[in-house]
Order: C-alpha cells, then sequence, then structure tokens
C-alpha cells in the first residue's frame, strides 16, 4: 500500500513537470497543440518514471556511497524512460528533438533535488534554532 | 517554598508551573524530574550496577536486543528495551532511527543531507544519523511546518 501511494504521487508529479516542459516549449514556439492520446500518454509516462523511485525503497538504512550509486541508477534508468517515452508518443523525431527533451529532463531533475536540499536547509536552520533554546549547558 | 496540589479530571489538563525568583539547581532537578517521569534509570557495567540519570543519557542504541546507554564518555547497559525507555523518557527525548533515541538537549547542531536524512552532532562530539522518517517527528515535536 506504501508503495503504491509512493507510485501515485510520482507519478503525479513527475506528470506536473511533463506538462510544465511542454507548456514552455510552447511559449517558446508559441504554438501548442495536443493529439488526443497526449494526456494518457502524460500519465503514462509519469507512472513509468515513478517505478525508478522503487531503487530509493529504505534508502534510510543507506550509507552516503550506496545512496549516490542508486541516486545514479535512478537517473540514469529515469532517462531512459523519458527518451523512449518520447520516441514512442512521438514528442520528437529528430535529433533536435531528443535533445530538446534531455535538456528539460536535466533541468527538471537538478531542479528536484535542488529544491529538496534547499526544503533539507530550512529544517536544518529552524531545527537549529528550537534546539537553542533546549540545549543543555556543558 | 509553598507546594499546591489541585486534582484535575484529564491526564491531558495535567500541569506544573513553578513561581521561583531563580532557576535554582533545585528547580532545574524538579523539572527534570517532572518532565521525565522518572529520575534515572537502573543500568549495568563492567559486572557493576549503576544508576544512571535520564539527564545525563545522550543516545540509547538497541544493537542484537540488547540496549546501551551513552552518556558524555560512557556506555552501559540496561536490560529494559527501547519502547521500554522511550515510555519513561521525557519529552526531550526522541527517536532518531529504529535502533536509537537521542536526547535533543545533548544534541549540539543538525546538518541535513542529501535524500532528507539529518546528522546530529551532539555535544560530546558524537554523530547519530537522524532518519527522514523521523526527522518529521521531530519537526512535529518542536511545531515546525
Amino acid at each position: 500500500m506504501k508503495i503504491a501511494k509512493i507510485i501515485c504521487m510520482q507519478a503525479m508529479m513527475i506528470s506536473v513537470g511533463i506538462l510544465f516542459a511542454i507548456g514552455i516549449m510552447g511559449i517558446i514556439n508559441r504554438e501548442l497543440m495536443f493529439a488526443w492520446y497526449q494526456p494518457m500518454a502524460i500519465l503514462g509516462t509519469g507512472v513509468l518514471c515513478a517505478l525508478p523511485s522503487l531503487v530509493f525503497m529504505g534508502f534510510d538504512e543507506l550509507g552516503k556511497k550506496k545512496f549516490l550509486c542508486r541516486l545514479v541508477l535512478h537517473a540514469v534508468c529515469e532517462y531512459f524512460v523519458v527518451a523512449l517515452a518520447g520516441f514512442w508518443f512521438g514528442w520528437y523525431s529528430e535529433l533536435s528533438g531528443l535533445l530538446y527533451v534531455s535538456a528539460s529532463y536535466v533541468c527538471i531533475y537538478a531542479f528536484v533535488w535542488g529544491l529538496t536540499l534547499w526544503l533539507g536547509k530550512q529544517d536544518e536552520k529552524k531545527i537549529n534554532a528550537a534546539l537553542d533554546h533546549i540545549r543543555d549547558k556543558e | 517554598m509553598q507546594v499546591q496540589f489541585e486534582q484535575v479530571a484529564k491526564k491531558d489538563d495535567e500541569c506544573a508551573i513553578i513561581r521561583a525568583v531563580q532557576r535554582t539547581e533545585e528547580i532545574q532537578s524538579a523539572i527534570e524530574l517532572l518532565q521525565s517521569g522518572t529520575d534515572s534509570v537502573t543500568v549495568t557495567k563492567d559486572g557493576k550496577t549503576y544508576l544512571c540519570k535520564l539527564s545525563a543519557i545522550y543516545y540509547i542504541e538497541s544493537v542484537d536486543k540488547h540496549t546501551y546507554l551513552y552518556t558524555k564518555d560512557s556506555c552501559y547497559e540496561t536490560k529494559l528495551r527501547l519502547y521500554e525507555l522511550e515510555e519513561k523518557l521525557g519529552i526531550y527525548y526522541a527517536r532518531c532511527s529504529k535502533a536509537m533515541i537521542v536526547n535533543l538537549r545533548k544534541v549540539r547542531n543538525v546538518s541535513s543531507e542529501l535524500g532528507g536524512r539529518m546528522n546530529a552532532t551532539l555535544l560530546n562530539g558524537e554523530t547519530v544519523v537522524i532518519s527522514r522518517s523521523y526527522v518529521k517527528e521531530i519537526k512535529r515535536r518542536f511545531e515546525i511546518s
């Protein structure tokens, strides 16, 4: 149940991310057209992209090196899913299209981890401030 | 000092207010006793039995069904299980992983890591890892959104 919840949450977030990237592309090209099957394709890609997240299951107990290895594995798997889904659903037909999809992927992936790090730093500051009030004097 | 006792109906309504000119050592001990429920726990080291003050504990770890208490520079074993100790300890003790409880009053600072975990550096220089799920619990404890 917990795994299903994680997959659903991730799928929704990734789908929103893809829609955001398509929106940006529409703004750049000043044109945004959807084939009837594209929303389903985006959702399907979201679900497929969510599956590699399983490599992070139980990562709380992992050391730093193992975590970084899983992070690289996750990034590579995600990229293959995005590139393959883009090819299947006709999001690109030329090399330039693949390059755009790749660039979008790198930006979104870096943004998500950057945001996670930033949120972690905010929590760190808040917890340290709270600890200042209760800390024993030694 | 005058001591007053007022009976209340519910556990949630229980509250102790100490009015004093200064926070003396005695008052601090009384505060710690009230917050901790009990003042000390029976521990063993090298075959000898001691009473360890809860306020002296830095962290408690469970390893292979044995429970170890770590103070500033010593390690003791107790027969109590982690969940039993959790009930005895006060609000300043928090789980930081499945097998560890840390005394938040002995944490010098925390630093976030990739993946939502945190490293807690204790006042004696030791470092313990706070798992992601327990970071949420500590945030809830401090009422951090």
